[in-house]
């Protein structure tokens, strides 16, 4: 047996590998998309994707596997030289940037990318009034934003004074007010240390859990481990996984040919697969799990 | 008469010109010849901070109000220039685009070596040495500011430890590295501090790696060291790193979180030290060494 095999057998703790029909708002189709940068070899090949809304889906790879022009394929900012993208069915060769940012929101990896306002409210406001939303709509969102992200204390601010979490969420709450249904997030965490890494996926998954779509691109594996369900592996351009987190977590060959390694919890739950322990993607589930196999032992003797 | 230490810090305290808050708040430290140190924290504790004291960017470059002393190798750094504590200090930034200056990616690595009387041809010997180590030889011609981010890291490096110093200093040097390049960065530390005796400090998020590879741990905390000691005995410090908001490795939380229901007797250092303990406990058929 495979520890792949094992992933499946843990369906307490492993979401089911079916993702829900892809229908609605906040749905994402990458059809036989193949990109490259004038004549430069090719950045992505034969991509076929699809994200359901509501989805939570993580994009692996090393350095230079795709993953940014993946992103900016589903943003439109690239067009596909081969086969076609689809944000909420539109297709985004005939679509404006501008057009599809309504539907779909673009985290920068670095904040200091995105923020250009004096303060924290008019850097939120910004993006609903280029909506071409009257004013009354304008104010009433940015109450809302700034009370959803607990922002009011910050609304006078300077943006790029805060403490670099505190740019993120500003970041993250700008691009939410305008209601996309899906939001693109790239390496939300790299440099950012442990308790501000926890906020932006703790915010992050509760925006999903509100229903909005979610890409996470990052190679921060313990968090890809603890808060997504699928995960997509990328190699050269080519998705070489797309599966459950269990599944391409359990494959440490997979992983290394990527340049990448499961995280620590993982690689003990692989350790002492063969004392009963099922597999574990975070410490949550190893303890709970150790629990459990403990007390079947003890109901056992 | 005993050497001196090759970096003491004495009641250092320092805040920035910008600012009226401290972050340094009064840092006693001293590390020995051939220590090889990890340094965690979280964003604003100082780690930065502190790296820069030890090169002499800190007070020299920055402005800023410094208190206490810093020695390097027995002097006083107010009494020495950057050039010369950068032969004893090699600091490799978080942020690589601070460092790289040069056209390519060879001439950047030569050039430490030159400006310390090398001929070109060892320069050169010593700059493929350490780029191939990287898995960075193939970039030699590149210009640094054409690289990827991971790449300008490694490159950075390299010119760093070109220059042969004493005390190797990693300010979150790996935050865009793969977790391969990471492994081959440490091993390369463990490499450069056993056959060399060179002095390690890395600052990093690596808890799983620092806790593995170095043999002695900070914790900083608002600018100051709250726990200083080997890696086993400052992990068992559950509460300071959970107050200090820093991640403990995996196992370490597993098995501090297990505690009541596994026969723990030391927090263990990787997994190999964890699995012992399951394999103990399956092997016992009790539900707690407690």
């Amino acid at each position: 047996m495979t520890t792949g095999d094992r992933a499946t057998e843990a369906p307490a703790l492993v979401a089911s590998t079916e993702p829900p029909a892809a229908a609605g708002a906040g749905a994402l189709r990458v059809e036989g998309v193949s990109f490259r940068y004038r004549r430069d070899a090719w950045a992505l090949r034969d991509v076929d994707l699809t994200f359901a809304p509501g989805e939570l889906t993580a994009i692996i790879g090393n350095n230079g596997s795709g993953k940014s022009t993946l992103m900016k394929l589903l943003v439109g900012l690239l067009k596909p030289t081969q086969g076609r993208v689809l944000v909420d069915g539109v297709d985004t060769r005939g679509a404006r940037v501008s057009a599809l940012a309504r539907r779909v929101g673009f985290i920068f990896q670095n904040p200091n990318d995105q923020l250009f306002a004096n303060t924290v409210a008019e850097e939120i406001a910004f993006g609903l009034r280029n909506l071409g939303l009257a004013a009354d709509e304008v104010a009433a969102r940015l109450e809302a934003t700034l009370a959803q992200f607990q922002l009011q204390d910050l609304r006078d601010v300077f943006p790029r004074f805060l403490a670099r979490g505190d740019k993120q969420k500003v970041c993250i709450a700008s691009i939410v007010a305008m209601r996309p249904r899906i939001l693109l997030l790239d390496e939300p965490t790299t440099g950012q240390d442990h308790r501000d890494s926890q906020a932006i996926l703790e915010l992050a998954a509760r925006l999903n859990a509100e229903g909005i779509t979610i890409l996470l691109v990052t190679h921060d594996l313990i968090n890809v481990a603890a808060y997504s369900r699928r995960t997509i592996v990328l190699r050269d351009g080519l998705v070489v996984r797309d599966g459950t987190t269990a599944a391409v977590m359990s494959d440490a060959d997979l992983l290394a040919a990527c340049s990448l390694a499961p995280p620590q919890i993982v690689r003990l739950a692989a350790r002492v697969a063969d004392l009963g322990l099922p597999l574990a993607l975070s410490v949550d589930q190893m303890v709970a799990q150790t629990r459990g196999w403990l007390a079947r032992r003890g109901a056992a003797t | 008469m005993a050497a001196a230490p090759l970096v003491a810090l004495a009641g250092v305290r320092y805040r920035y010109p910008t600012s009226r808050d401290w972050v340094l708040r009064g840092i006693d430290l001293v590390v020995e010849r051939g220590e090889y140190v990890g340094l965690v924290g979280t964003t604003g504790a100082g780690k930065s901070t502190l790296c820069l004291t030890l090169n002499g960017l800190i007070p020299h470059y920055t402005g800023g109000v410094m208190e206490g002393e810093v020695r390097v190798d027995g002097q006083d750094t107010r009494g020495l220039s950057v050039a010369d504590l950068s032969a004893t200090v090699g600091l490799v930034f978080q942020d690589a685009d601070a460092q790289l200056t040069m056209s390519t990616v060879e001439e950047e690595c030569l050039l430490a070596p030159l400006s310390q009387g090398a001929s070109r041809r060892e320069a050169r010997a010593r700059a493929h040495t350490v780029l191939a180590e990287l898995d960075a030889l193939h970039l030699c011609e590149r210009a640094p500011q054409t690289l990827s981010g991971g790449q300008k890291q490694r490159v950075a490096i390299t010119a760093v430890l070109t220059a042969e110093p004493a005390m190797l200093v990693l300010d979150e040097a790996t935050s865009e590295l793969d977790a391969l390049s990471v492994q081959r960065l440490f091993a390369l530390c463990d490499r450069l501090n056993a056959e060399r005796g060179t002095t390690i400090l890395l600052v990093s998020h690596e808890m799983e790696l620092l806790a593995r590879h170095a043999r002695r741990l900070l914790l900083l905390s608002e600018g100051r060291i709250v726990l200083d000691g080997p890696p086993r005995a400052v992990l068992g410090e559950l509460d300071a790193f959970r107050r200090a908001g820093v991640r403990l490795p995996q196992v370490a939380e597993f098995a501090d979180r297990t505690r009541d229901l596994l026969p723990w007797r030391e927090p263990p250092l990787d997994e190999a030290e964890a699995e012992a303990v399951l394999r103990e406990a399956a092997g016992s058929g009790s539900t707690s060494g407690a």
